[in-house]
């Protein structure tokens, strides 16, 4: 169970491990924001922080593809010494645990307002962690299994999508580009916040069993994930009108508002739920990835015992810290820095590929000498 | 009745204990040993005989487990005709008797063995060997019809308790030399015979070997249905799932074996076990594959529509009805409302109240006798129903829900699954009581999270669909014409993957 073996994925299933990491909660208000913005235009936007993320992630892929079969701790260690290294690397782990805190709060704090309003927070929390610790337990395998589940989830969105086409306003649309260049390439860092997820890469690569398809895997997740917020934003506006989209907190929620089925006559509910597996699966990657760089960390990852009182350790303090943002104003601002984190971190990978020739140079002017 | 002549007894091994116990050329000791060891064993008869050149020389068998009419008449005489040189000859190690099948040993451990599987032997004064002769013959159900696992058309044959008749059952279908079994003897009291069957060139050798050393692990000192091998081998244990599936049908295990699975038989159990299988292949009949695909096809989605409700109707009632009664539809509301306003209890409560009848009435009729098993289903079903509802304990419409999803569990094919399913509908109901929808949800995330990291010999539960497989995964909600399945599933990972020659 706690062999490498359940670890190890395909290249297939490292798409699926990026569209997991990317959609999820960004998506959920990135229309409003882009449409307080940019107007109507935000999708012109998203295509924009597309293309930015896919030079990223050739980039991170690089990085990677230098020091073969590690992930980001090891590199640390062997870039900064033993001590920076392990130092870097529990602040790259804290990060990753923050994100993890403040999606389960948001994750937590949606449910509350779509469903359960009286329900204590910390019951809730503890109960939508489970599904979360029992696949992290099981291993990186079994998380890319289930979330082909989300694949699925989001085409199903987008078939609800075509339940409310007759009410699309195309001019709402238009005219396109009415912004101006330059301002749609300005907030095109907004939308960019909403990709991250690619960054994980970092974190399960020595997992991936054909590291030749890993680029072409991960771009393909990206433009997937591209192509639905592109067809969700686009088609948020043409629905509500940017005015209206200004004043929306979720928009996608709204929207599940919108339709009339013929007997149930509210049918909301049911598409707010088929986004709950969608964020587990969100959460899921992120509490993943942390808990596996803490056992790489220890080195107890194949330490049943050891890494059983990490796992319940862990989530205790996730459940916990998820309390921490006192209202919802606060942990949307939270989540707003969330993005700039995220880039920081990948900046930091670019330093450590840099760092990697000047490295690689000692190494070779000491074998030199 | 007839002489079985197949014996599974030639995998026979020396159990237990190391000391080789050998034949003595003196009887006499043989005489003591056997003595020993059959004390108090009524049914052992040894009968001592003289050759026709004075030889003495000693019978032992069960009585029982052999065909007495036959020894009488064909061993016997011919025994006592001969002299002690001329029955077996040392060089040739053949034993001269008129029988189908005879052994030579000079191990007395095997020969006990022997003598307790309905064969009996024969010791000889001056000779260092015995001799074993097939004639078991015990009393036997005959091959009846199947009555867990009903089928409309096909053959209704099922397995009976004997190995040797199942064996025979599935080598009468299957024609050819490659059907192999391989045979193994377990339990460290009982003494059971367990044969694995495959195809050779079909059946991955990885995994019959796999599953041949997992099962001669097994320790345990007695096995009474294939079930506790199931148990006893199982990847993970901590599931109510049913790893492999047990089948009373041998046309099923027929299909299996030519998907390139393996069939686990055991003595004394009317039912095969097969592995490895996935999750759907429990909701497959073998009705589907007998008729037109369409038909069958829609049958498919049924009984999948029928595990959705059977898994999650209930738990949407409750959550619905406590915590987002603003989803039912304003005509059903009012209904729906007059009659829950009679009822006392919150919807878990009600809910769990005919949920249990329910399963009580169904466990009930298991064990009683089928003409009692009538009536009290329409007690159950009818009278208390309707009592209940006149009595304000429980609301109209819980009647219809709970009414709907047993008769949709009754879809299920297989009785282990119809088992798991009802197992987890009370806890996903537990959770809705609790969470409203958010517990139907995540309930059924866990449950899939659950099945995803499930494993049947090493392949995935989930297969062919987490895993994504498209070639297997025609063959699961849907059921394709036999035309388009020209593919063997990749669950048992055959050698040979096309079916039929084009």
């Amino acid at each position: 169970m706690m062999n490498n073996k359940a670890n190890e994925i395909s290249s297939g299933q490292v798409f699926i491990f990026v569209v997991s990491g990317q959609i999820g909660f960004g998506i959920l208000s990135l229309a409003s924001t882009l449409a307080e913005d940019v107007g109507h235009d935000g999708w012109i936007a998203i295509a924009f922080a597309g293309l930015i993320t896919a030079l990223l992630i050739c980039m991170i892929v690089a990085t990677l593809k230098r020091f073969d079969n590690i992930t980001i701790i090891e590199i640390n260690n062997i870039i900064f010494g033993k001590y920076i290294g392990r130092v870097l690397s529990l602040f790259i782990i804290a990060y990753l645990t923050y994100t993890a805190v403040l999606m389960m709060r948001k994750f937590n704090d949606i449910i509350k307002i779509s469903a359960l309003r009286l329900t204590p927070s910390i019951v809730l929390t503890s109960f939508l962690i489970i599904p979360i610790v029992y696949l992290s337990w099981y291993g990186l395998k079994y998380i890319c299994r289930y979330s082909t589940l989300k694949i699925i989830l989001i085409l199903t969105v987008v078939l609800y999508y075509m339940l409310l086409l007759k009410y699309l306003r195309f001019t709402f649309l238009q005219p396109i580009g009415a912004a101006g260049g330059m301002k749609i390439i300005k907030v095109s860092f907004s939308p960019f916040t909403s990709f991250i997820g690619y960054e994980l890469l970092t974190f399960i690569y020595p997992y991936i069993k054909d590291k030749k398809k890993v680029l072409k895997s991960a771009l393909y997740a990206n433009a997937f994930t591209v192509a639905f917020y592109i067809i969700t934003v686009a088609f948020l506006t043409g629905f509500f009108g940017e005015t209206m989209l200004e004043q929306l907190i979720y928009p996608v929620f709204s929207l599940a508002r919108a339709y009339r089925a013929p007997v149930f006559e509210r049918l909301d509910l049911f598409f707010i739920s088929l986004w709950f597996p969608i964020m587990v699966s969100t959460v899921l990657v992120y509490y993943f990835c942390a808990y596996n760089s803490l056992k790489r960390l220890f080195n107890i990852e194949n330490n049943k015992p050891k890494s059983k009182i990490l796992i319940w350790s862990f989530t205790i303090m996730v459940v916990l810290l998820s309390r921490l943002p006192r209202d919802m104003i606060q942990l949307n601002t939270l989540f707003d820095q969330l993005g700039y984190i995220a880039t920081v971190y990948v900046g930091f990978i670019f330093i450590c590929y840099a760092l990697s020739f000047i490295k690689r140079r000692k190494k070779k002017n000491e074998k030199a000498s | 009745m007839k002489v079985v002549f197949i014996s599974p007894l030639l995998a026979y091994k020396c159990r237990g204990d190391n000391m080789q116990e050998i034949v003595s050329k003196k009887l006499e000791d043989n005489i003591k040993y056997l003595d020993e060891q059959f004390t108090d064993s009524p049914d052992v008869k040894r009968q001592k005989l003289l050759l026709k050149d004075g030889t003495p020389a000693l019978l032992v068998y069960v009585e029982g487990l052999i065909d007495t009419s036959l020894l009488q008449r064909d061993i016997l005489p011919s025994l006592m005709n001969m002299e002690s040189s001329n029955i077996f000859d040392e060089s040739l190690q053949i034993a001269n008797l008129p029988s189908a099948n005879t052994i030579l040993s000079d191990n007395l451990k095997v020969l006990i063995s022997y003598i307790l599987s309905g064969w009996p032997v024969i010791c000889i004064n001056g000779f260092d060997r015995a001799i074993a002769v097939n004639l078991i013959k015990y009393e036997k159900r005959g091959i009846s019809e199947a009555t867990m696992e009903k089928n409309v058309k096909g053959s209704n044959e099922a397995f009976i308790e004997s190995l040797n008749t199942n064996i025979s059952v599935l080598r009468r279908s299957i024609k050819n030399e490659r059907l192999k079994f391989k045979m193994i003897v377990l339990g460290d009291i009982t003494n059971q015979s367990v044969a694995i069957g495959y195809i050779e060139d079909l059946a991955n050798p990885k995994i019959v070997e796999v599953l041949s050393k997992k099962i001669k692990e097994i320790k345990y000192d007695g096995l009474f249905d294939v079930g506790y091998i199931e148990q006893l081998i199982a990847d993970n244990q901590i599931t109510p799932f049913p790893h492999y599936m047990s089948t009373e049908r041998p046309d099923k295990t027929v299909s299996c074996l030519l998907e390139g699975m393996i069939a686990i038989l055991l003595d004394g159990t009317p039912s095969a076990l097969l592995a490895p299988v996935s999750f759907f292949s429990f909701f497959q009949a073998p009705d589907d594959y007998n008729g037109n695909w369409m038909v069958a096809s829609l049958i498919r989605l049924l009984r999948m529509f029928g595990l959705i409700i059977a898994l999650f109707l209930p738990a949407l009632y409750i959550a619905i009805v406590s915590y987002h009664y603003y989803m039912i539809p304003l005509n059903l509301l009012i209904p729906l409302a007059e009659s829950r306003a009679r009822v006392p209890f919150p919807p878990i409560i009600e809910v769990l109240i005919l949920e249990t009848t329910l399963e009580m009435i169904r466990e009930a009729t298991i064990r009683l006798p089928t003409f009692i098993a009538t009536s009290l289903g329409v007690v159950g079903g009818l009278i208390i129903g309707q009592a209940a509802v006149d009595a304000g304990i429980v609301s109209n419409i819980i009647i219809i829900v709970v009414s709907i999803t047993a008769i949709a569990s009754f879809l299920i094919p297989n009785y282990d699954m119809a088992l798991t399913i009802r197992y987890i509908r009370f806890i996903v109901m537990f959770f809705a009581a609790i969470f409203g929808i958010i517990g139907v949800v995540i309930s059924g995330v866990f449950l899939l999270a659950h099945l995803v990291i499930l494993e049947s010999m090493g392949e995935p539960y989930f297969k062919p669909m987490f895993p994504f497989r498209l070639n297997d995964f025609k063959d699961t909600l849907l059921r394709p014409s036999l035309k388009a399945l020209r593919k063997r599933p990749s669950i048992a990972h055959p050698l040979d993957k096309s079916r039929g020659k084009k």
